[in-house]
């Protein structure tokens, strides 16, 4: 019809029908997700606060700013310490609980998989209220349990020391279903031959798992590994609801003093700058772990 | 034909020119989200409505308030009249505001009208560009929990009821040190709430109470490495270690210690009490005002400007909203305003009213010892509320040394003053 109309081949209508369907989703990829990022990346360079009716380009002085800013030090230190705690244990634990699940018969496995999901659809405020009253110093209920065992009682969150290391754990909980669920459906994919053949060769358990199903699952671990960095990276909200960063900057993370500075202060040129500096940090170790990849696959 | 033709015509004309001369004035008016604000709001312009035909307020309010009007001013797309927090210092030197017109009220006439501290942060360059609503104090009040007191076998003294508050600091951290439960090196019970709350406004009042100040408003600086402000922290925190602690920083902050039952007492100011009639209604306390920390001083407290108004420079019409805003500010208004959001009135005609036995009343009788914390630095929050309060917070928690912690305070303060002096003078 088309081709009638307007004398067109069918390679050129195929095309075109290829690129209209296409549209929306350009539409969409450009307008929400490529050009805020644009506009990060441009505002990083300009003096913009929404209190002053000023927006100057002012090249990398932010950047410079950055460089000498104790705040955003301790919060870019404190992500690379939040990262080393949450993303080995999930992947870890995931993992544990993946083959163990895939060890269980259908019935129970279909059983617990969605309890270990729990956490995943909970919400975080929700979730974040619970655990920081389990922390209370006072009244927690891990104090209480350390107490009736004699164990000298712990500040938690209200100490500089273990407030960030308490608030991995809340990620890790809350992380660990969503990637045992992923390595479960990895675990799933692998032909049973392989086992069968191990079985045969007199491998035990952990040769099993050393040797196929560790290697098997690579792909999905790495992916998980990708995930659980980039998650570990813009870690907030357990953040902003247990500690809101303290006791004093303690637990403050990236992605809590980026908040602060853009909606709280105001300084959207200064918290584009921080946003594009743990743009690039999150790329460069995401392209590392593709390389991986690709190296082997 | 033409005869009709010419009627219609006519017609059209006279409607034309009396819909003209009847049309009313439209005026967009932003109060924040919350349920008392949006009550007042709704009765004032309703009444104003009603006795101004001419003009049409139309009320507007949403959550993330604060963000949205600056996001607003941003986009060029905020309302006429708008009810803002803190201070229009930013808004002032962009020119997004108009100043008070003097058929309004004159600068003398605003300057009699209103309590001093709170007119500061609406003030800039010597102009004023809104009116303060209240005065917003924080952390000159005490609040006790009359249960504890009984449990712990004490009586509140009937003085502290007659003198709106204990004689002396010495007097409170009596009973403070009686309320302190500890077992086992763990604080069960905190006497006295000092910490984790609104802390740096007692570090400043501390300075204060202590002959120092921290303000330089003629060389637009700030002055935190000072001999008062190191007595200060120790002050404090002699308050938080050792044998004689009252609370800790690894106890709940102030207000959610005295919320859950686990502080006798603590610091906090009049919103604390509403704060907790609203969420804790069965809460048994007290309100009282502070006596002074250090003996021999008034006093002094950070008080400031809380929520104003303010007039776009954008509006179409400023008459009308300018006539809204006096209004909105008549004494009674004002009183009406203050009883129903619990706050304390900036007008002092209105705050003279307040006389009973209420928390707003009580820290009423020391809006005298008020002192701004420094609105020329253009961004009094950003000063107190998160450099003070952070640096201080590292000192308190043994993060940070008190000479690394204070000079932290002069060198993040004074940048903050700096960067917010080179801007919007386009």
């Amino acid at each position: 019809m088309i081709r009638k109309v307007f004398k067109i081949n069918r390679k050129v209508e195929r095309t075109l029908f290829i690129l209209l369907g296409l549209l929306p989703a350009f539409i969409w990829f450009f307008f929400i997700m490529l050009y805020p990022i644009f506009m990060t990346f441009k505002k990083s360079l300009y003096d913009w606060n929404l209190a002053y009716a000023i927006d100057n380009y002012i090249g990398l002085q932010n950047y410079k700013d950055l460089l000498t800013d104790r705040i955003f030090i301790t919060s870019l230190i404190n992500t690379l310490y939040a990262v080393i705690y949450i993303v080995p244990a999930t992947i870890i634990i995931a993992l544990i609980v993946a083959v163990l699940l895939n060890s269980f018969s259908d019935r129970i496995r279909e059983f617990f998989t969605p309890i270990y999901f729990l956490p995943v659809i909970t919400s975080m405020v929700a979730v974040g209220l619970v655990w920081r009253w389990l922390y209370h110093p006072s009244y927690g209920l891990f104090n209480y349990f350390l107490h009736l065992v004699g164990l000298p009682t712990q500040a938690f969150l209200m100490s500089p020391d273990q407030s960030l290391p308490s608030v991995a754990v809340v990620a890790v909980w809350i992380n660990v279903g969503y990637f045992a669920v992923i390595l479960l459906a990895a675990l799933r994919g692998i032909p049973n031959s392989y086992y069968e053949a191990a079985k045969i060769d007199g491998a035990n358990s952990w040769q099993t798992f050393r040797h196929i199903t560790v290697p098997l699952l690579k792909p999905s671990i790495l992916f998980t590994s990708i995930m659980a960095v980039i998650g570990a990276f813009k870690i907030f909200v357990p953040i902003k609801i247990m500690t809101d960063g303290g006791p004093g900057s303690s637990s403050m993370v990236l992605v809590l003093n980026i908040y602060k500075q853009g909606f709280e202060f105001l300084e959207m040129g200064y918290a584009s700058a921080m946003t594009v500096v743990l743009f690039i940090i999150v790329m460069i170790i995401t392209i590392v772990q593709w390389k991986f990849i690709k190296t082997d696959y | 034909m033409k005869k009709s033709m010419i009627l219609l015509l006519v017609m059209a004309l006279i409607f034309t020119f009396t819909a003209g001369v009847m049309a009313k004035t439209t005026l967009t008016y932003w109060t924040q989200a919350a349920g008392p604000y949006v009550k007042f709001a709704e009765k004032a312009v309703k009444e104003f409505n009603a006795s101004n035909p001419d003009i049409e307020v139309k009320l507007e309010t949403f959550s993330e308030y604060r963000t949205k009007v600056y996001t607003a001013f941003a986009t060029k797309t905020e309302a006429d009249v708008i009810e803002l927090y803190g201070s229009v210092a930013s808004f002032a030197k962009g020119g997004t505001i108009l100043p008070v017109p003097e058929s309004v009220m004159s600068k003398e006439e605003i300057e009699a009208t209103y309590i001093p501290a709170a007119l500061k942060s609406k003030e800039y360059d010597g102009v004023y560009y809104g009116f303060p609503e209240e005065l917003n104090m924080e952390s000159p009040g005490l609040l006790v929990n009359v249960d504890l007191f009984k449990k712990a076998g004490l009586e509140i003294p009937s003085e502290w009821d007659k003198n709106n508050g204990p004689a002396s600091w010495q007097e409170l951290m009596d009973y403070a040190h009686k309320l302190t439960v500890i077992e086992d090196e763990v604080m069960k019970q905190a006497g006295l709430g000092v910490i984790n709350g609104q802390e740096s406004a007692m570090f400043l009042s501390l300075i204060w109470q202590l002959g120092g100040d921290f303000r330089d408003p003629e060389n637009n600086v700030v002055h935190f490495t000072t001999p008062e402000a190191e007595k200060a922290v120790q002050f404090m925190l002699d308050l938080i270690e050792g044998p004689d602690r009252v609370h800790s920083t690894r106890f709940s902050g102030r207000m959610d210690a005295f919320r859950e039952g686990t502080a006798a007492m603590t610091i906090g100011a009049p919103w604390y009490a509403a704060t907790y009639d609203l969420e804790a209604p069965g809460l048994n306390y007290k309100y009282y005002n502070l006596p002074p920390f250090i003996a021999g001083s008034d006093p002094y407290f950070n008080g400031e400007g809380g929520w104003g108004y303010m007039v776009s420079a954008r509006t179409k019409n400023p008459e009308a909203a300018w006539k809204f805003v006096k209004f909105l500010m008549e004494k009674d208004r004002q009183i009406e305003w203050a009883k129903t959001v619990g706050a304390v009135s900036s007008r002092k005609d209105a705050a003279e009213v307040f006389n009973g036995n209420d928390p707003i009343s009580i820290a009423t009788k020391i809006a005298k010892y008020a002192k701004e914390p420094g609105a020329y630095t253009l961004d009094t929050g950003q000063l107190v509320w998160s450099i003070v309060r952070t640096n201080l917070r590292g000192i308190l928690n043994n993060e940070l040394t008190i000479e690394q912690g204070l000079k932290n305070m002069d060198a993040d303060g004074n940048k903050m003053i700096k960067r917010n002096y080179s801007r919007g003078d386009n």
